[in-house]
């Protein structure tokens, strides 16, 4: 599938910038690593658009952004941590006592939250792909270097383990 | 079909299997309570995810326009700092912008969950899956 192409990475960083922060936060369950993971891709893409070759923008894209994380995973060598207690923390300081149907929503979020980070990561990548960021399954295919009956098994399995989890 | 269905199920509900094979599993699902079940268990999960709050994340060029550049400018600065001891005063100031990237860095998660908490706008998914995959399909 050859797509339009943003022509400049701070085209890229307006356009995906919010998806690459949100896939990073649902893969490793802090926003700190994420916000550092957007910057990583962000100047990883300002260094490959000159070698890029017309095709499927958002699966060149993808794999960037999966390779930053696995890079940044391997790097820290450490199990992600789930950031929803030290986000709360930050949010102590920051604002007044949430409604109750903030909390709720924020349980409802942290239950799935929680689901996912215990997920081999294979899986994990694959159902985030899919149903937070709306990739397609040759998008994912693309973005994970493996074949499309490999994907569309991973996110079958995924789903399956999410359900047996949260049930 | 025989026996029942599995990750066809969940390839169906994407919309991602070919024409006419999607025939076949709705015609399967017509007469197979079962099967029916573990769809309709696959699009509780499904929906689950997709109604994750979506985070604010709003790229702001001028933070990042100071990040990147500051290698380049670092060295232009060693240059410039080895032809004149005067310049020093210069390179310091210059140096400064390195603790502001790391406040603005830091300000932005902070700022980020403030609005999370804040706005209740923040609550609900801003970008519909939908909306997503159509700008892959675009062009």
């Amino acid at each position: 599938m050859t797509e339009a192409f943003p022509i400049s990475w701070e085209e890229v960083a307006r356009s995906h910038g919010r998806k690459i922060y949100n896939y990073a936060y649902r893969l490793c369950g802090n926003s700190h690593d994420a916000n550092d993971l957007v910057q990583e891709v962000l100047l990883r893409v300002r260094g490959g658009l000159a070698d890029y070759q017309p095709g499927s923008f958002e699966g060149w894209l993808w794999r960037i952004t999966r390779n930053a994380f696995l890079d940044d995973v391997r790097r820290r060598r450490r199990r992600p941590t789930v950031s929803l207690q030290s986000d709360s923390d930050l949010q102590g300081r920051y604002s007044a006592p949430s409604p109750d149907e903030v909390l709720s929503s924020v349980r409802f979020d942290e239950d799935i939250q929680k689901a996912l980070l215990d997920l081999p990561l294979d899986f994990r990548e694959a159902v985030v792909m899919c149903d937070v960021i709306g990739l397609s399954y040759e998008e994912i295919a693309i973005a994970v270097g493996a074949p499309v009956g490999t994907v569309r098994s991973r996110i079958h399995r995924g789903r399956r383990l999410l359900r047996e989890r949260l049930s | 079909m025989i026996g029942h269905l599995d990750e066809e199920l969940s390839v169906y509900l994407d919309g991602e299997l070919l024409a006419d094979e999607a025939r076949k599993v709705t015609a399967h699902l017509a007469g197979c309570d079962f099967c029916r079940d573990s769809l309709g268990e696959l699009i509780e999960i499904r929906a689950r995810l997709r109604s994750l709050q979506m985070m604010d994340y709003v790229w702001q060029p001028s933070t990042h326009a100071r990040v990147i550049p500051l290698r380049r400018r670092a060295r232009v600065v060693a240059g410039t700092a080895a032809a004149a001891v005067a310049l020093i005063v210069a390179v310091a100031a210059l140096a400064a912008p390195r603790d502001v990237v790391a406040l603005t860095q830091g300000d932005f998660s902070a700022s980020f969950v403030a609005r999370q908490t804040l706005d209740e706008n923040f609550t609900g998914r801003v970008i519909p899956p939908d909306v997503l995959s159509s700008d892959s399909e675009a062009g």
